[in-house]
């Protein structure tokens, strides 16, 4: 019997509320293969973010002055320069901080990642700088209330794995087994430019030959959990028998997204991929 | 699909050589620079509790945008092997006696369940 066989790469995407600076650095959570679907290596305090195909932003759920570093000067999302007073509706200055601006730490000493433990540790704007050594140009201080955006946007050998177990996965559709909406609560249910998010499990019979399954977990677009079955309905009853149905992957020039998605209107932001015991 | 990893002039067969239904390849996926694996159901032994592992070995002296490239060619070869149906014998996925290395593959090793 013949049978499309359907290929997935995986993507980061993590999501937590913001920290509050301690001695002017904020450490975030861990971010894990099965909280974020990655593991960003060390990185010091002298590395371009972008440089390892990641990034990561800050969107801002309390409006408070002089909180961002001044060598930010647009928002991610929009465009608008944050000292525009038509934009923001207010008389305001660059590092003024506005509920819904995002926020690209973008500059070296924006943060840095810790060795072996895929902490992520962002520094304030205060001249001092604490350990991550940001200052009034390149640092920004959260509240507790905005939310904090790793997002991997490349294949990169800074973000793992890039070719070992958890990298990717191909399985035959005879294999899906079913399909699984789930809620996505981190950032409020939001991505950063404040469309809705949800996350859909496709459950196979595992690569394992144990009875158990493999999982492939899609952050995607909210409300799009019928048009994602749609998808993979279509996929799984295509006819492309001679190579691997490429579903999603990134490469280095970005992500790849298969138009059964594409053109039902799901964009993806992450992809974290489960394979049970692979030796 | 038929699998040979060595001439067996110089080798003893035992798990050089293996046969498996198409339908027994559960699953594929990258295990290191330069190398993917393919995962059957371990008919061999009758249990279910691990899969028969074939390593499928790739160039990966480029970089690794190269090597994640070559990674998926094998894969989709494989894929193309598994679908192909021959009713005059069986399918040759890949075999070092007879020289056939689709996909950039250079080399398998096979891992049998035991």
């Amino acid at each position: 019997m013949k049978t499309p066989y359907l290929y997935f790469g995986r993507k980061g995407y993590y999501v937590q509320a913001g920290v509050a600076p301690t001695s002017n650095v904020a450490a975030l959570t861990a971010i894990t293969n099965a909280n974020g679907g990655m593991l960003p290596i060390v990185k010091a305090n002298t590395v371009i973010p972008d440089t390892y195909g990641y990034r990561v932003l800050h969107r801002a759920v309390d409006a408070v002055d002089d909180k961002r570093g001044t060598d930010y000067t647009t928002d991610f999302v929009t465009g608008e320069l944050f000292s525009s007073a038509t934009a923001w509706g207010a008389d305001k200055n660059q590092d003024d901080i506005q509920a819904g601006q995002v926020t690209h730490l973008s500059d070296a000493s924006a943060f840095i990642v810790g060795s072996g433990d895929q902490v992520i540790t962002i520094g304030d704007n205060t001249a001092t700088g604490g350990t991550v050594g940001s200052d009034a140009t390149n640092g920004i201080t959260m509240t507790t209330n905005d939310f904090v955006y790793v997002e991997e946007f490349q294949f990169n050998a800074g973000v793992l794995p890039i070719a070992t177990i958890g990298a990717d996965a191909c399985f035959p559709a005879t294999s899906l087994i079913g399909i699984e909406p789930l809620g996505y609560t981190a950032g409020a249910g939001l991505h950063y430019d404040q469309t809705a998010v949800d996350k859909t499990r496709l459950i196979f019979k595992s690569g394992d030959a144990d009875r158990t399954v493999d999982t492939v977990d899609i952050i995607h677009t909210g409300g799009k959990f019928k048009e994602i079955c749609e998808a993979m309905e279509d996929l799984c009853n295509s006819t492309v028998y001679d190579e691997m149905v490429k579903v999603h992957y990134l490469d280095a020039s970005g992500q790849k997204l298969h138009n059964a998605f594409v053109s039902r209107g799901i964009n993806v932001h992450g992809v974290i991929l489960t394979l049970q015991n692979r030796a | 699909m038929y699998f040979n990893m060595a001439d067996p002039v110089a080798s003893s067969w035992v798990d050089d050589g293996n046969m498996y239904r198409s339908t027994s390849l559960m699953a594929m996926n990258s295990t290191a620079a330069g190398g993917a694996t393919m995962y059957f159901e371990a008919i061999h032994n009758g249990h279910f509790d691990a899969p028969d592992d074939i390593v499928l070995a790739v160039d990966a002296s480029g970089d690794d945008e190269a090597d994640r490239a070559n990674r998926v060619t094998a894969m989709d070869a494989m894929v193309s092997k598994a679908n192909t149906r021959n009713r005059e014998g069986f399918v040759v996925a890949y075999s070092e006696i007879e020289n056939v290395k689709p996909g950039g593959i250079t080399g398998i090793t096979v891992t049998l369940d035991s």
